[in-house]
């Protein structure tokens, strides 16, 4: 039996806020810019036996960049602090970001489903904002993350 | 169960940047709307001498100003919102609030009640900054929340006397997690005050348990759940913002638990927020009294009267309507719900026939007008009609009521249910939304079993007596007091002190519903005559289904201004208020609730002979309770109707079908519903409600509390607290809200129309 139980978030992050109109993305999300981000404020938040606990299951799963949602997982124990250290977060790099925890699951499973759906509604939200600028290009990406979703395991 | 934020700074701008800092509470604002959060609260702060300069000026902010700055916002909140479990429709409310930083107890001694700077804000807060101020804000203070800055070393100890007194009064105190989130340093020093954090809360809760043993907080218990604490942001900016969900987790750094965290976020706000309002709009906190000079105030506020729900706390014209508002159309969605309104009330008057209303009918604004037409009986307008009638019959009712409610509060209950209820009803037509319509709660049931009722035209004042013959004779048969009806509608009259002369069983609409105020009261007359028990109309329960619903909202309402006034008036006028109100009360409930409500209940008021009275009886309180439960959903007529027609029938009998739900909001008054005994007389005190009132069911509002011959203020008082308990409980949803009527023997239960 699996001994290690965790706990699976559904993250979207709000970058800079205080821009008027969505503008083009000052940063680029990835699996290794949110880590980090949040490694550090596990860091300052909780110190060093802070982080080093957390470690251990701290994971970045999955980003998309177009919608800004993100899987991070955690350990059952953890998990309340990887999220108010998220919570903390406020800057990646040099964005102000904000992150907003959409969902909270025992299981990947339910994770996926609940990743799956807010994906959806985000890249509509995406595309009314962006108008007439979409590109194939985005659609593409699009797929490939979901894609990236479906074959998430933990 | 909605989320709030209570703790916006709001800056004086000087006019050099008046527009960044405009700007930077619009993002904050749509951030917060995004984040799932359905209310804020501008915070302005102040120190030492009070003056007149320090009345609020803050101006709140409109959608069109949001949706400048972020044109996808609606469809990101309707996300947002599903995901956090808040209805999408619920308003967005602001409300503005006043910090005074306090240094002395001579400072602290200019916040009491009857200060009027401090009238001017919504919400009042007093910030301590030594013992003696924090002993004398904890005592004696009238304030709302008592906020302590933990991201410094605190000047003060914190007792638990102290505590416990505050606690009991129903202050709150609040935790702000800007700090958190700002900079380490303050983090570091909030997290280590984070002890004295922690022994508030155990305070507040062992305070509460013992106080739960005294019989004089046990509203305060019922009301804040033993939870003193609430949580808000202090963001300046849109980075320190953060969700809800975000935010109780933080807050168990400070070690307050999960559940607690999650209380502290959107119940105890809610129910800071409408004690607050409750304060500030009710004289003593239970009467309302508003200066009601025609029917555009109602229009132009968001229902708000007496609601028990957040529609109390919601600032005029600011409870946008999400889904509503945010569609492009939100000008002339507002417009069209506005001539809907008056479209209804107006064709309903004119034109009520005397045949059986039918509810399905009702369902949208135009139809219900022509609706309304047919059946006459349309209850009433809901929303409208309610309050309108209210107004009008208050006077009449008054009379009538007179044992019933008069509570001044629960007129202004009723009124401002109602106006919310019209307003809603407004809203729902604008938006057709199924649940918006209170007003169709108006049990159609009534509307046809009281040929009379058509009476929208007796509305006017002037076939009133023919109604009243026709209800008379449905009465007889139903047993229904017409009463209740009268009384009903002189509720609404009441609050509709222009309208004293005129019931107009406004439809739905909030003007509408003014009229119907005035309206009601004749009807009340006429039906009071007809009943000789009538006295008590509203306990009658009779046949009103709508009207009374309808008409004791509104009554309760106008009853309250009114009542010296007409009282014959009233009666006359109440009796086709109530019917009018029922017949718009009918149709909003078909809007809502659908027809099959409706139907049924329109089955039963056809049938007129006791025994289907007594059906109908129990369908309507049945409607009545599905209504209560409903009310909690939006979009729900039925309930809405149910309870509307349950609080309109507070009066009488109403036929429960009403969305007496949507009333429910509205009508405090308990709906009399003496249907079985035909006529019976409310008997001052008593809770017009036959046992059909569903209300009691549903938890919303009052439930109808059955004829109850106990003090009608029992059930006031356990419809107020239902109401809160389901305000509280209640997702934003507007739902009508019941305005238990203290006074007076009667408890309207206005319900307010759901507004969504």
């Amino acid at each position: 039996m699996v001994g290690f139980k965790n706990r699976y978030m559904v993250v979207e992050v709000f970058l800079d806020p205080n821009k008027e109109l969505p503008v083009d993305d000052p940063v680029i999300l990835t699996q290794f810019n949110v880590s980090k981000a949040i490694r550090d404020s596990i860091l300052v938040n909780f110190g060093e036996c802070g982080l080093a606990s957390s470690l251990g299951s701290f994971q970045v799963k999955y980003v998309n960049p177009i919608t800004k949602l993100c899987i991070i997982r955690a350990s059952r124990e953890d998990c309340q602090k990887v999220w108010s250290a998220m919570t903390m977060v406020r800057s990646i790099g040099n964005c102000l970001v904000l992150f907003n925890v959409l969902d909270l699951s025992g299981s990947i499973r339910a994770c996926k489903n609940a990743a799956l759906k807010c994906e959806e509604v985000k890249f509509e939200h995406y595309k009314l904002a962006v108008g007439a600028r979409l590109s194939a290009d985005v659609t593409q990406h699009m797929e490939n993350c979901l894609e990236k979703i479906k074959i998430l395991e933990h | 169960m909605g989320f709030f934020d209570l703790n916006i700074p709001y800056v004086e701008s000087p006019p050099s940047n008046a527009t960044t800092h405009k700007n930077a509470r619009v993002k904050i604002v749509i951030k917060a709307m995004e984040l799932g959060y359905t209310g804020v609260a501008y915070n302005r702060t102040m120190k030492g001498v009070m003056s007149d300069r320090d009345r609020c000026s803050i101006p709140l902010l409109t959608l069109a100003a949001l949706l400048k700055l972020a044109p996808s916002l609606s469809a990101s909140v309707n996300f947002h919102r599903d995901l956090i479990g808040v209805p999408r429709c619920s308003p967005f409310r602001q409300y503005t609030r006043l910090t005074v930083f306090a240094d002395t107890i001579a400072q602290c001694q200019v916040l009491n009640s009857g200060n009027p700077v401090l009238k001017t804000y919504d919400l009042v807060a007093v910030r301590p900054l030594n013992q003696s101020a924090f002993d004398h804000a904890c005592e004696k203070a009238e304030v709302d929340i008592i906020s302590i800055n933990f991201a410094e070393k605190l000047p003060f100890r914190l007792k638990l006397p102290m505590i416990k007194a505050a606690i009991e009064r129903g202050v709150y105190f609040e935790l702000t997690y800007s700090d958190l989130i700002l900079d380490v340093q303050l983090r570091r020093q909030m997290i280590s005050n984070a002890k004295i954090i922690r022994t508030i809360v155990n305070l507040i809760v062992a305070c509460i348990n013992l106080s739960s043993k005294l019989n004089n907080v046990q509203l305060l218990v019922d009301w804040t759940r033993g939870k003193n604490l609430i949580l808000s942001s202090g963001a300046s900016s849109v980075t320190e913002l953060r969700g809800p969900y975000d935010v109780a987790n933080l807050s168990s750094l400070l070690g307050i638990s999960m559940e607690r965290a999650k209380a502290a976020v959107s119940k105890n706000c809610r129910a800071l927020i409408s004690n607050a309002l409750r304060k500030k709009h009710f004289h003593r906190e239970t009467i309302r009294v508003e200066p009601i000079s025609s029917g555009e105030q109602f229009d132009s506020k968001e229902p708000w009267s007496g609601d028990w729900l957040k529609w109390d706390p919601i600032s005029s014209g600011e409870g946008d309507l999400q889904l509503d508002d945010m569609a492009e159309s939100f000008t002339a969605s507002t417009k069209v719900s506005k001539t809907v309104k008056t479209i209804n009330f107006a064709s309903v008057i004119d034109s009520i026939p005397s045949h059986s209303f039918r509810v399905n009918d009702l369902i949208y604004g135009t139809q219900a007008v022509s609706h309304s037409r047919d059946s006459g009986k349309s209850n009433l307008f809901v929303a409208g009609a309610n309050e309108k009638s209210v107004a009008s019959n208050g006077v009449s009712e008054n009379r009538r009521r007179l044992d019933i409610l008069h509570e001044t509060d629960q007129n202004s209950l009723h009124n401002a249910p109602l106006n919310n209820q019209s307003s809603s009803c407004e809203n729902n037509r604008e938006s057709g939304s199924p649940s918006a319509f209170p007003e169709t709660i108006i049990n159609t049931e009534d509307i046809e079993s009281q040929p009379t009722i058509i009476e929208e035209d007796d509305v006017a004042e002037k076939s009133f007596t023919a109604k009243e013959t026709e209800r008379d004779d449905q009465n007889t048969k139903h047993g229904i007091s017409s009463h209740a009806v009268d009384l009903v509608l002189s509720k609404e009259i009441v609050k509709c002190p222009a309208l004293t002369g005129e019931i107009e069983l406004g439809a739905a609409c909030n003007v509408d519903n003014k009229l119907e105020g005035d309206t009601l009261p004749d009807t009340f007359h006429s039906s009071a005559h007809h009943n000789e028990e009538s006295k008590t109309a509203e306990s009658s329960g009779v046949d009103f289904d709508s009207q009374n619903v309808a008409m004791g909202e509104v009554g309760m309402k106008i009853d309250i201004k009114d009542r010296e006034d007409a009282s014959v008036a009233l009666d006359n006028v109440s009796l086709t208020d109530n019917v009018i109100e029922r017949e718009h009360f009918r149709e909003l409930v078909d809007v809502v609730s659908g027809q099959n409500l409706l139907q049924g209940s329109h089955d039963e008021m056809d049938n007129k002979n006791g025994t289907s009275f007594a059906n109908h009886e129990t369908e309507v309180t049945m409607e009545e309770l599905r209504d209560g439960e409903r009310l909690r959903e939006p979009g729900d007529g039925r309930l809405l109707a149910d309870k509307i027609s349950i609080q309109e029938s507070c009066t009488e009998m109403i036929v429960k079908d009403d969305s007496s739900v949507a009333n429910h909001e509205a009508c405090e008054e308990v709906m009399v519903e003496k249907q079985k005994n035909g006529v019976q007389f409310r008997e001052p005190g008593e809770r017009l409600i036959t046992g059909q009132n569903l209300f009691l069911d549903s938890s919303k509002d009052f439930s109808v509390k059955e004829n109850s011959s106990d003090a009608n203020q029992e059930g006031l008082d356990d419809a107020k607290m239902e109401e809160q308990i389901h305000g509280e409980a209640d997702s934003e949803t507007d739902r009508p809200t019941l305005v238990p009527c203290v006074s007076g023997k009667y408890y309207f239960l206005k319900s307010l129309f759901y507004q969504y």
